[in-house]
């Protein structure tokens, strides 16, 4: 007997001891972002977006209080464990799911902090990160119309599909992924304040590119949907097709595929991108004549020059920064697993041909009046 | 004193202090004939016109017991008495007992006329469509509210008067040649190894027949003939025991659980989500609370994040650790099912406007258990109502899986679960499998387990199959 209530202590010990101990979820400090910053020497300056539960004498309800906290210290951990210091309740990372860092902190590199993110216990990998640019005081002390927590905010952000052609979508597991890929390339979602859209102050303008988990570049929000079509991100989006007399057409992109096609011939690599692109007719601005098979053709030619044309010079800027934003060398790793490449990148050598084939279906109100 | 003496004397002395008992002397040819009977169980108009009056007109009664029977009683059911044992059981069984002068043996004449509690819907067992009427606590009317949807006379109803002291009428019944031989002489021998002295309700027998040291039922009970003799055509055994109109028959199943008889009388399909409905409210019923404890206290990074937020915010305040907050809440709603079963009717009403009163709304305010913990114990304790035999058995495992799940989250959860899973499957029901037809995948068409197919494909005989594997 004396053995069995023992062991039932040791178990209990053992079991009910550690970091996934018994804790009452009203007894957390919910955190729901996290934002990383680095100073002048190099201390990491931790800034937390904090859920609180809590009830007032007076009322019969528990309510949440939206906290904010700043910590600085040499390591990510030591700033959590300082943060500590000055709540009543532990800081608990199981809900967060929005990582931001500033630009100097990509600057500096994510390596500094990447290893503690997926280390910890607590940090879960399906958070969505994000590269802000400002100051992470202006992006705390925002008030969103939409909603009182940003990280709840920048979580939803991914959801809406409306947006999807000109945001790049990184999450921690895919962050994780592809800086043991190729040359280390991650497009993270460039965050910016904005006050020229009234309510919506907070947005996504734009992509940086990380290569080695450090900074190398950034994208304008036109670009990044140029991007997107050629890694084969896209799902929705828009493309405007100026037409003579001033008139301007938009085409819906209701899906798309990509194929790529590698070849090395021991000095250069050529890769050919086929895009091929389900389009639907969206609005014009001035009448046309859809019914005439050859308007239809000459704006799908139109198109897909602009397409064309745009990724081309997407290719050039970053192939003249030398940074292989569009992961040739994944692509070449698989089809050549045991070539080595003689240059250090791979996009110097790389030539690039772009295919791209765009069909429009249809308006959604009239489906069959092509053909 | 002669022996015709020694016996009336004997009996009178027995049944000394009791006023029901009547004793007539009928002056005849060969001397005193004794009728001895309960003036209350018996119809005394009946036993006046087809007892006394013959004796009494008879001019010659003669020596001969079967010649006396045959001549001068006209009384539908005779029996004959060889002993005062047997004598005493007849006269409180409702029998006029004859005693002729110089005859040894004695005559027992049916004559009960106690009123007994008339055919009346069930209500533990409703139904939408289908027969309403009910067993009464009566055995023979029961048996004949058999007999009138059987009629083979294969259908067997065995007689045994159990318990020394009360002599009560235990009916065991079975179709011959349906129900496997063996199974009814397990219930036989079992029947027959009762000692008691009383044996005046059906769990004496029940416990002796069901697995030990469990809180599932492994022997069915109804107080509905159509299922019964549904049970019996499906070849089980069934006791009938005077005095309750539950009947109870081997073997039961776990799957019996969640059948109900409406699954045959209505529309497949409906009966059907019915059916499944009932499966899942089984199994929230069990696992929900210890669930919720687990995400809740160890894992809220499985929880959406604004339901994490509303359940941390309808928590704040509360004095108690989660798992103590289900267990309370547990508890006040044992209480308020007791306290509403145990209530006359007439007050039943009372005690739910009190428990929600106190459970739905002062609780909350009064910030002693949040409005989400009671909505999972509610949840819980409603989807309890849908399998209501195993309130018992779920409110046991329930507790179990809450405290395994309070020490080390879905760890402990998976664990518990892992427990109960092995306990039903450990059961048997008089050495049937409890858990059958699962873990028989060959021999059965699994026609009526999770739903139920057309009426003409599901097994009628389950031990046909099952014992020709």
């Amino acid at each position: 007997m004396k053995r069995r209530i023992l062991a039932l202590v040791l178990a209990l010990c053992m079991f009910t001891s550690g970091c996934f101990s018994y804790r009452d979820i009203n007894k957390l400090l919910i955190v729901v972002a996290t934002i990383i910053d680095v100073d002048a020497e190099d201390n990491i300056i931790l800034y937390l977006e904090v859920f609180k539960p809590y009830r007032s004498e007076q009322s019969a309800a528990g309510k949440g209080q939206r906290l904010l906290y700043k910590s600085t210290a040499p390591t990510l951990l030591e700033a959590i464990r300082d943060l500590n210091l000055g709540t009543s309740m532990k800081l608990n990372f199981t809900q967060n799911k929005t990582l931001i860092f500033t630009k100097r902190a990509a600057e500096k590199g994510l390596d500094y902090f990447i290893d503690f993110l997926n280390r910890d216990q607590e940090f879960i990998l399906r958070q969505f990160m994000y590269i802000f640019e400002q100051s992470p005081e202006q992006l705390l002390n925002l008030k969103l119309a939409e909603e009182e927590y940003v990280g709840i905010y920048l979580y939803e952000f991914p959801l809406n599909q409306g947006a999807s052609a000109k945001r790049h979508v990184t999450r921690l597991d895919d962050y994780l992924n592809n800086r043991l890929k190729g040359e280390q390339i991650n497009v993270l979602p460039l965050l910016q304040l904005s006050s020229e859209h009234m309510d919506s102050q907070l947005r996504i303008n734009g992509a940086v590119v990380l290569k080695d988990d450090k900074y190398a570049g950034q994208m304008t929000i036109d670009e990044t949907a140029i991007y997107n079509l050629m890694t084969g991100e896209i799902r929705t989006g828009t493309i405007l097709v100026p037409l003579d007399g001033g008139n301007i057409i938009t085409l819906e992109i209701v899906g798309s595929k990509l194929e790529n096609n590698i070849a090395y011939d021991g000095d250069s690599v050529y890769v050919t991108k086929n895009i091929k692109i389900k389009t639907t007719f969206a609005s014009t601005h001035k009448p046309l004549e859809l019914n005439q098979p050859d308007v239809r053709k000459q704006i799908e030619a139109k198109a897909e020059a602009l397409v064309k044309e745009k990724c081309s010079k997407l290719f050039e800027m970053w192939k003249e920064k030398r940074v292989d934003a569009f992961l040739f060398k994944n692509i070449f790793e698989i089809r050549y697993p045991r070539e080595k490449l003689k240059v250090e990148d791979i996009i110097e050598i790389t030539e690039l041909d772009t295919q791209v084939e765009i069909s429009i279906e249809g308006s959604s109100d009239v489906t069959d009046f092509y053909e | 004193m002669d022996m015709h003496e020694k016996t009336i004397k004997y009996i009178k002395q027995q049944f000394q202090n009791n006023f029901d008992i009547v004793y007539r002397e009928i002056q005849t040819d060969k001397g005193v004939v004794y009728v001895i009977f309960d003036g209350i169980m018996c119809d005394n108009v009946f036993v006046s016109d087809f007892v006394l009056r013959p004796i009494m007109e008879c001019k010659e009664l003669g020596d001969n017991l079967d010649q006396i029977v045959e001549r001068i009683l006209p009384a539908k059911t005779v029996t004959y008495v060889d002993t005062v044992e047997i004598a005493f059981v007849k006269i409180l069984s409702g029998d006029a007992v004859i005693i002729f002068p110089g005859i040894q043996r004695m005559i027992a004449c049916d004559a009960k006329g106690y009123s007994v509690r008339g055919i009346d819907v069930p209500i533990t067992e409703t139904v939408l469509k289908g027969p309403r009427e009910g067993f009464t606590e009566e055995v023979i009317t029961s048996i004949t509210q058999i007999r009138r949807r059987i009629k083979t006379p294969k259908l067997k109803f065995e007689p045994f008067q159990k318990g020394a002291k009360s002599n009560n009428l235990v009916v065991l019944s079975y179709i011959e040649g349906e129900a496997p031989q063996r199974l009814v002489d397990l219930v036989r021998r079992t029947i027959n190894d009762i000692e008691d002295d009383y044996v005046i309700y059906s769990n004496i027998i029940e416990e002796r027949l069901k697995a030990k040291h469990t809180p599932f039922d492994t022997v069915g009970y109804s107080e509905k003939p159509d299922i019964v003799a549904s049970k019996l055509a499906e070849g089980r055994v069934v006791i009938f025991i005077n005095g309750t109109p539950m009947v109870i028959w081997v073997p039961y199943f776990f799957i019996e659980l969640f059948q109900t008889p409406d699954d045959y009388y209505m529309n497949k399909y409906i009966a059907n989500i019915a059916r499944l409905l009932r499966w899942m409210a089984f199994a929230l019923a069990t696992l929900l609370p210890g669930f919720y404890i687990a995400l809740v206290c160890y894992h809220t990074n499985l929880v959406p994040t604004i339901f994490t937020f509303r359940i941390a915010a309808a928590r704040a305040g509360i004095p108690f650790p989660t798992s103590v907050e289900v267990v309370m809440l547990f508890l006040f709603f044992m209480l308020i099912r007791e306290g509403s079963v145990r209530l006359p009717q007439p007050l039943g009403s009372s005690i739910s406007i009190v428990g929600a009163l106190i459970l739905g709304d002062a609780l909350v305010s009064s910030a002693l258990a949040s409005n989400i913990t009671l909505i999972i114990i509610a949840l819980s304790s409603i989807c309890s109502f849908l399998v209501p035999r195993t309130y018992g058995a779920l409110s046991f495992w329930n507790f179990i899986i809450i405290v395994f799940s309070s020490l080390v989250g879905l760890l402990g959860f998976y664990v518990s679960f892992i427990m109960l899973v092995s306990h039903v499957a450990g059961l048997d029901s008089c050495g049937y499998p409890y858990l059958y037809p699962f873990g028989t995948l060959k021999v059965f068409n699994f026609k009526d387990i999770l739903i139920r197919d057309d009426l003409d494909k599901i097994s009628n005989n389950l031990f046909e199959r099952n014992e020709d594997a």
